[in-house]
């Protein structure tokens, strides 16, 4: 039996269909980008077009309004300041509650703590970076590293581990978490 | 002195990179779980592990899991003391029950299909605690939080069980790794082979001594058998004399030969930061 040519054969096979598969899941991705960029192009399209028309609605409606405070009293005047104010209210309180600056926080990986810090910008998780892991593998702590990008994305710690990674990236995350409520979010 | 140079380097992988086994073999799990999704499959450091550990494997035929393989030392230690234990007790294990996992070797390639299956539907973390290794790493960790691990403790138990009374049982039965190894083409200069003229026919030393029970081709013959782990346990104790390496130079200085097999293993774990 000459099992090391079929061998050969079969690996050159997967190898052949592993580059096959990349080349044609990356054409299809950037097929992919190419037609979300035209949706948009005409997306941008469709909202100047909007925009003219609620332009010219709107210049319509302040004729009208011009029109009509020239014979009004001034009591409307101060209706329309009250709710501005509101507004700016509500706006406020949507801001995130978290207050800008590094923190840190600590959790179980694989085989012993792992330290996480945490940045925050502008009230937004900024990045996640791993101080010290001095119990994980690097390849797996290497893997588990997606979960930092997760978090960021999430803008939360509440985000999936990663799998073939679970106990470094659930240390990773449950750090960040720590992290976070020290941020008071 | 050939068998405590293969302990000596076993003990310092199994201290060193404990964790290359089940890295290599994320990678193989990476490769499934991606075409399943439907997503492109990068190089990642599973990956790379993966692929170094392959191409080592075809130069040098499987001397990761003779001699680098974490849970492979780990089952031959057992088999060790196991074997102590029966030869200070006097008793001796029946031939017909020792040759039956040799009859078992085909487990390992259903056991692949079905975790490559699993990864490619991505339903593998549904069956998080039923994985021996994943135990036997914890463990090693010295990670004692094994809630929900009680199907994979189970199986552990079962398997440290086989591998005191078979050596290399979970290698040549159930190793997912080994099945993807022992499918690969390994060139035929650096492994070793059979001057089978000298051969009589009756004998079959090598073989019953193999973990794996072969006996090995004639060196003229170009295949190397999927399942040699590269023990080396043969070479010593062929009457003859007729198993060597393939290649003429390095007969006789095997041991220099495993050594530098190991140095260049180790190096490129180093390099790939395992």
């Amino acid at each position: 039996m000459r099992s090391i040519w079929i061998k050969a054969i079969n690996l050159i096979l997967v190898l052949g269909i592993l580059l096959g598969y990349d080349t044609l899941v990356q054409v299809h991705a950037q097929q992919d980008y190419i037609a979300r960029l035209s949706a948009q192009l005409a997306g941008s399209e469709q909202t100047m077009e909007n925009m003219r028309a609620g332009v010219e609605e709107l210049a319509g409606v302040l004729r009208r309004k011009t029109a009509a405070a020239e014979t009004s009293s001034v009591m409307e005047e101060a209706g329309t300041k009250d709710t501005g104010e509101d507004e700016a209210v509500e706006e406020h309180a949507e801001l995130p509650g978290m207050a800008d600056g590094e923190y840190e926080g600590e959790a179980q990986g694989f085989g012993g703590p792992i330290a996480v810090s945490v940045s925050v910008e502008d009230g937004r998780i900024a990045s996640v970076t791993v101080l010290s892991a001095d119990g994980e593998d690097p390849a797996y702590l290497d893997t588990a590293g997606a979960v930092c990008d997760a978090i960021v994305e999430a803008q939360s710690a509440d985000v999936d581990t990663v799998s073939g990674a679970t106990f470094s990236s659930a240390g990773i995350r449950d750090a960040a978490a720590q992290a976070l409520e020290k941020a008071g979010s | 002195m050939r068998k405590y140079l293969r302990r000596v380097i076993q003990l310092v992988f199994f201290l060193l990179f404990p964790s290359a086994y089940t890295a290599a073999f994320g990678g193989v799990k990476y490769i499934f779980t991606r075409l399943g999704a439907g997503e492109m499959v990068s190089l990642t450091s599973f990956l790379a592990i993966l692929a170094v550990l392959c191409v080592y494997t075809m130069v040098f035929g499987r001397f990761f899991c003779g001699f680098a393989c974490a849970f492979g030392s780990f089952g031959d230690a057992l088999h060790a003391i196991f074997d102590r234990i029966c030869k200070s007790l006097g008793k001796r294990i029946p031939r017909s029950v020792r040759e039956l996992p040799r009859r078992l070797f085909w487990v390992k390639y259903v056991l692949l299909a079905a975790i490559a299956l699993l990864c490619f539907f991505g339903v593998q973390d549904r069956t998080r605690g039923m994985s021996p290794w994943d135990v036997f790493s914890m463990l090693r960790a010295g990670n004692p939080r094994l809630s929900g691990y009680a199907p994979g403790v189970f199986l552990l138990l079962l398997l440290m069980a086989g591998m005191c009374v078979w050596e290399r049982f979970f290698c040549l039965v159930f190793c997912p790794m080994g099945a993807v190894f022992s499918l690969l083409p390994v060139l035929p200069v650096l492994t070793l082979g059979r001057s089978s003229e000298g051969c009589r026919e009756k004998c079959s030393a090598c073989a019953r001594q193999c973990p794996s029970g072969l006996r090995l081709p004639d060196v003229a013959d170009p295949d190397t058998p999927g399942d040699c782990f590269q023990c080396q346990k043969c070479i010593g104790l062929c009457p003859r004399g007729s198993i060597r390496c393939r290649c003429d130079g390095l007969r006789g200085s095997e041991a220099w030969f495993s050594l530098l097999r190991a140095a260049v293993l180790l190096a490129l774990l180093l390099w790939l930061g395992v």
